[in-house]
C-alpha cells in the first residue's frame, strides 16, 4: 500500500504481511524489510500492535473457561465399540447362560409351574404382581403409573442424545415401557393392619378386599373375599379365604378353606382344612392331617413332613425325612437331602395314583400294603465328599469361568475401580466385617425400600447389587490373592492374570473338606464388603475438583 | 518438556510414552490420555459447533474415532496437532451433514482485496471487547473462518498443520486467518442479529 507522508511517499506494510509478521511465519529477508520499515514509520507500528492485541484478545477469548465441562463427559471413556474379542466374549456368555437356563433355571420354573404359578417367572410375579403392588388402592395406583411415567421421562431425557444414534436404546426403553405396560393392574381395593398385636376376622365378618396384615398373632375366622398377606407370628384360618394365602410367619394353622393358592414361608404349618388350589412351602415341619385336602399339588422343601389326607395332583418335595399316609393324585417326586439319614417312610393306608420317583442316599421303607400305581423309580445316590465329585469340579470351573468373565469385563470397564477395590480387600478387617454386615443388612433395606413406590427405583437395584455381589465378590478378593502371590499388577493384562491365579486358589480351596464353604464365603465377603467399602467412600461429597485446564498462552 | 496445547501436567515424554502405551492397547494409558484431553477437546468442539450438545455429542465421537485411529498416528508428528485434525475434521463433517456450512468448502480462497484496516479505530475496538463478546461473534462467523481462528487461537497449531486441517494451500492460511479478522470486525462493530457483510456476500453469490 502507498500513501502520502509529511515526508513523502511510502510503502507501508500491508495486513497480511503484518499478521503473517507477528505471527512468525514471514522469510528472513522479508522479515527484515518490516523491522526496517518499522524503525520509521509510526502508523505501520500501531497496526502491528494493534494486530498483536487483537491476537491475545482471540486467544483469551477462546480459552477462556466460560462453561463447565459436561459431567457425563468426563466421567465417561468412550470406547470404540465392540472387538471381535467382546463379541466371542458375549456370545459365549450367551451360550453359558443358555446351557444354565436349560439345565439348572428352566426344570425348577418347570416345578414351580406345577405348583401353581401359572407359566410367570418367580422373579417377576414377585415383583410385579405379588406381595409388593397387588392391593394397593386407586391412588397408589395412580402414583405408580405417573411415577413410571417420569421414570421414562428422565431415561429419555437422559438419553436424549444417545437415542439418536443408538437405536438399541430405543429399542430397550420401548420394552421397558411394554412390560410396564402390560405388568398386571392392581387389586381393586385392599385393607392394611399392621403393628397390631392381634388381628382377627371374627366368625360371621366378611371383608370384602385383599386383606394386608402385620401382626403378632393374625386369626381368620370369618371370610375375607380377597388375597390374605400376612407377615405375622401365629396364622390361624378357621374361616375362608376366597383368594390366594400368603404367610411369612413362624406358625401357621389352616384349618378352615383357602380357595386360592397357599405360599408360605414358615416355621410350622399345619393343615386340617382344605386348599382349593396349590401349596407352595418352605417350612421347617410340615403336617396335614387326615382331613386335609389339597386340590392342586404341594411343593415342599420342608426338613420333616408328616403327610395325610388328600392330595389331588402332584408332590414334589426337597425333604429331609417324612412320613407319606395320605392320597396323591398324581406324581410323587421326592429328592431327599444328603445329609438326612432317617429313611422316608411310606405306610400302608399311603395310596398314589401316579408314578413314584425317589432321590436320595437311602431308599424309602415303603409298606408292602401301599397303593402304588406303578413300580417306584428309586435312585440311590450316596455322594463321596465334595473333593472326589466330578460335578463339583465342573461346577467350580463353571464358575471359575464365570468370575473371569465377570473379572474382564470390569477390568476393562472400570480399571481405576478395580484397583482401588482391591486395595480395599488388602485391609482384610475392615471389608469383611463390613461385608458380613452389608451381606445382611442390604437385603433387609432393599426389601424395605421396595415397600413404597419411590423405593422400588432405589430398592430393586440393591437387591441386584446384592445378588451379583454375592456370586462375583470373590473376583475382587482373587485379584488381591494373585497380587499376593506374584506382586502388584502393573496394567489390565497383568490384573487379569492374578484374576485368573487367585480364582483357581479360591476355587480350589473351595473344594477342600471342612474348610471348603469358609473360603468361599470369605473371599465372597471381603470382596462383597471392598466394594461397599469403596462405593460408600466414593458417594461422599468431596470438593470438586476443576476440569482438565485450558491449552496454553497462544504464541504471540 | 510440555507439547503445545496440551495443557496439562504431560510433559512431551510422558505424552509420548502414554500415546505409545495407548497405541499398544493400555486401556489405563488410553484413559489417561482420555482424562487429559476431554476437557479441551470439548471445548475446541464448543467453539466450533453451534450447541453445547453438538460439542458434547462430537467431542464423544472424536475420542471414539480417536482410538480406533490411534494406530495410524505417526509418533514423529505432534500429538495434539494431529488431536485437534481429527477433532476438525469430525467437526466440519457435522457441519456439512447439517447443511448449514456454507459454501466455502471449497478449497478456493476469497481473493477479493481486504478493506485496510484504520489502526486507531481498529485498538478502539479491540479495548471494547469481552471475552464473552468475542465467543458470541465468532458463532456468527462462516465455518471456515471460525474453524481457522480456533485452529490457530485456540489449538495453536501451526500454519502447515491448518492447512492440512483445512484442506488449503499453506500460502493461504494467512489470507484465511485475515479475512476470518475482519469478519470477526464487522459482527462485532454492528449489532446482533446482522450477517456480517463478507460472509452475506459470499452467501449470495
Amino acid at each position: 500500500m502507498s500513501t502520502t507522508t509529511p515526508l513523502g511517499p511510502v510503502n507501508h506494510v500491508d495486513e497480511v504481511t503484518g499478521l503473517l509478521y507477528i505471527e512468525g511465519q514471514l522469510e528472513q529477508a522479508a522479515a527484515r524489510g518490516v523491522v526496517a520499515h518499522l524503525e520509521q514509520c509510526g502508523p505501520c507500528r500501531q497496526l502491528l500492535d494493534a494486530l498483536k492485541r487483537e491476537s491475545l484478545l482471540l486467544s483469551h477469548s477462546l480459552t477462556e473457561e466460560d462453561e463447565a465441562v459436561p459431567a457425563r463427559l468426563l466421567a465417561l471413556r468412550p470406547s470404540p465399540g465392540l472387538s471381535w474379542g467382546w463379541l466371542t466374549v458375549f456370545a459365549l456368555a450367551a451360550i453359558g447362560a443358555y446351557t444354565m437356563w436349560t439345565y439348572y433355571v428352566e426344570p425348577w420354573v418347570v416345578n414351580l409351574q406345577d405348583s401353581g404359578f401359572g407359566g410367570q417367572f418367580l422373579f417377576t410375579w414377585l415383583l410385579l404382581n405379588g406381595a409388593f403392588w397387588k392391593g394397593w388402592n386407586d391412588m397408589l395406583q395412580f402414583v405408580e403409573m405417573g411415577s413410571l411415567g417420569v421414570l421414562a421421562c428422565v431415561l429419555l431425557f437422559l438419553f436424549r442424545r444417545r437415542l439418536r444414534r443408538i437405536s438399541s436404546y430405543s429399542v430397550f426403553l420401548a420394552a421397558l415401557l411394554l412390560v410396564a405396560l402390560g405388568a398386571p393392574s392392581a387389586a381393586q381395593g385392599s385393607e392394611f393392619v399392621k403393628n397390631k398385636t392381634s388381628y382377627e376376622v371374627r366368625a360371621g365378618e366378611t371383608l370384602h378386599t385383599d386383606l394386608f396384615v402385620v401382626a403378632s398373632a393374625v386369626r381368620i375366622d370369618g371370610t375375607v373375599e380377597g388375597d390374605l398377606f400376612c407377615a405375622c407370628h401365629t396364622l390361624t384360618i378357621e374361616g375362608h379365604v376366597t383368594g390366594d394365602v400368603f404367610a411369612f410367619a413362624n406358625t401357621v394353622l389352616i384349618a378352615g378353606k383357602v380357595d386360592g393358592n397357599v405360599r408360605t414361608a414358615n416355621e410350622h404349618l399345619t393343615l386340617e382344612g382344605t386348599v382349593g388350589r396349590n401349596l407352595l412351602s418352605f417350612v421347617s415341619e410340615f403336617r396335614t392331617t387326615h382331613r386335609a385336602s389339597v386340590a392342586g399339588s404341594a411343593t415342599l422343601y420342608v426338613s420333616h413332613m408328616e403327610l395325610d389326607g388328600q392330595l389331588g395332583k402332584d408332590l414334589n418335595a426337597f425333604l429331609g425325612a417324612g412320613t407319606i399316609n395320605g392320597l396323591i393324585g398324581g406324581d410323587v417326586r421326592i429328592h431327599q437331602g444328603n445329609e438326612h439319614h432317617t429313611p422316608l417312610v411310606v405306610t400302608s393306608v399311603a395310596s398314589v395314583k401316579g408314578g413314584f420317583r425317589f432321590k436320595g442316599p437311602q431308599g424309602p421303607e415303603i409298606a408292602s400294603q401301599a397303593q402304588l400305581a406303578s413300580t417306584p423309580q428309586i435312585e440311590i445316590v450316596t455322594e463321596p465328599p465334595e473333593y472326589l465329585r466330578g460335578t463339583s469340579y465342573r461346577y467350580n470351573a463353571l464358575v471359575w469361568g464365570a468370575s473371569l468373565l465377570v473379572g474382564l469385563v470390569l477390568i476393562s470397564l472400570v480399571p481405576g475401580l478395580m484397583r482401588d477395590a482391591v486395595r480395599e480387600v488388602a485391609r482384610i478387617g475392615a471389608p469383611l466385617a463390613l461385608g458380613l454386615v452389608a451381606f445382611i443388612v442390604m437385603p433387609v433395606a432393599a426389601c424395605l425400600a421396595c415397600i413404597t413406590v419411590v423405593g422400588l427405583g432405589l430398592g430393586i437395584p440393591m437387591l441386584f447389587l446384592w445378588l451379583f455381589l454375592i456370586f462375583f465378590g470373590q473376583v475382587f478378593a482373587a485379584i488381591w490373592v494373585g497380587e499376593l502371590i506374584v506382586g502388584a499388577s502393573s496394567g489390565a493384562w497383568s490384573m487379569t492374570g492374578r484374576l485368573a491365579l487367585g480364582l483357581l486358589l479360591i476355587r480350589l480351596g473351595a473344594l477342600l473338606p471342612y474348610v471348603g464353604f469358609w473360603v468361599r464365603f470369605g473371599a465372597g465377603m471381603l470382596g462383597f464388603g471392598a466394594l461397599t467399602l469403596l462405593l460408600f467412600r466414593r458417594l461422599q461429597p468431596v470438593v470438586a475438583h476443576p476440569p482438565a485446564a485450558l491449552p496454553a498462552a497462544p504464541a504471540a | 518438556m510440555k507439547e503445545k496445547g496440551n495443557p496439562e501436567g504431560m510433559g512431551g515424554d510422558e505424552l509420548a510414552a502414554t500415546v505409545a502405551r495407548s497405541r499398544a492397547g493400555d486401556p489405563e494409558a488410553w484413559g489417561d490420555l482420555y482424562r487429559q484431553f476431554a476437557a479441551p477437546l470439548f471445548r475446541f468442539c464448543r467453539r466450533v459447533l453451534p450447541t453445547r450438545e453438538d460439542a458434547e455429542d462430537a467431542a464423544m465421537d472424536v475420542f471414539v474415532k480417536l482410538r480406533s485411529k490411534l494406530v495410524q498416528y505417526d509418533p514423529e508428528r505432534p500429538f495434539t496437532a494431529w488431536l485437534y485434525k481429527v477433532a476438525a475434521n469430525h467437526c466440519w463433517d457435522v457441519l456439512r451433514r447439517r447443511k448449514i456450512r456454507q459454501n466455502l468448502e471449497t478449497e478456493e480462497v476469497d481473493s477479493l482485496p481486504l478493506e485496510h484496516p484504520d489502526p486507531g479505530q481498529l485498538d478502539w475496538m479491540i479495548t471494547q471487547q469481552t471475552g464473552s463478546g468475542v465467543r458470541q461473534a465468532l458463532a456468527r462467523l462462516s465455518d471456515r473462518s471460525r474453524m481457522a481462528l480456533v485452529l490457530r487461537y485456540y489449538a495453536e497449531m501451526s500454519y502447515d498443520e491448518i492447512a492440512d486441517a483445512l484442506g488449503l494451500r499453506r500460502a493461504f492460511v494467512g489470507v484465511v486467518l485475515l479475512r476470518a479478522r475482519h469478519e470477526l470486525r464487522e459482527v462485532l462493530a454492528k449489532p446482533a442479529g446482522a450477517p456480517p457483510e463478507a460472509a452475506a456476500a459470499r452467501g449470495a453469490r
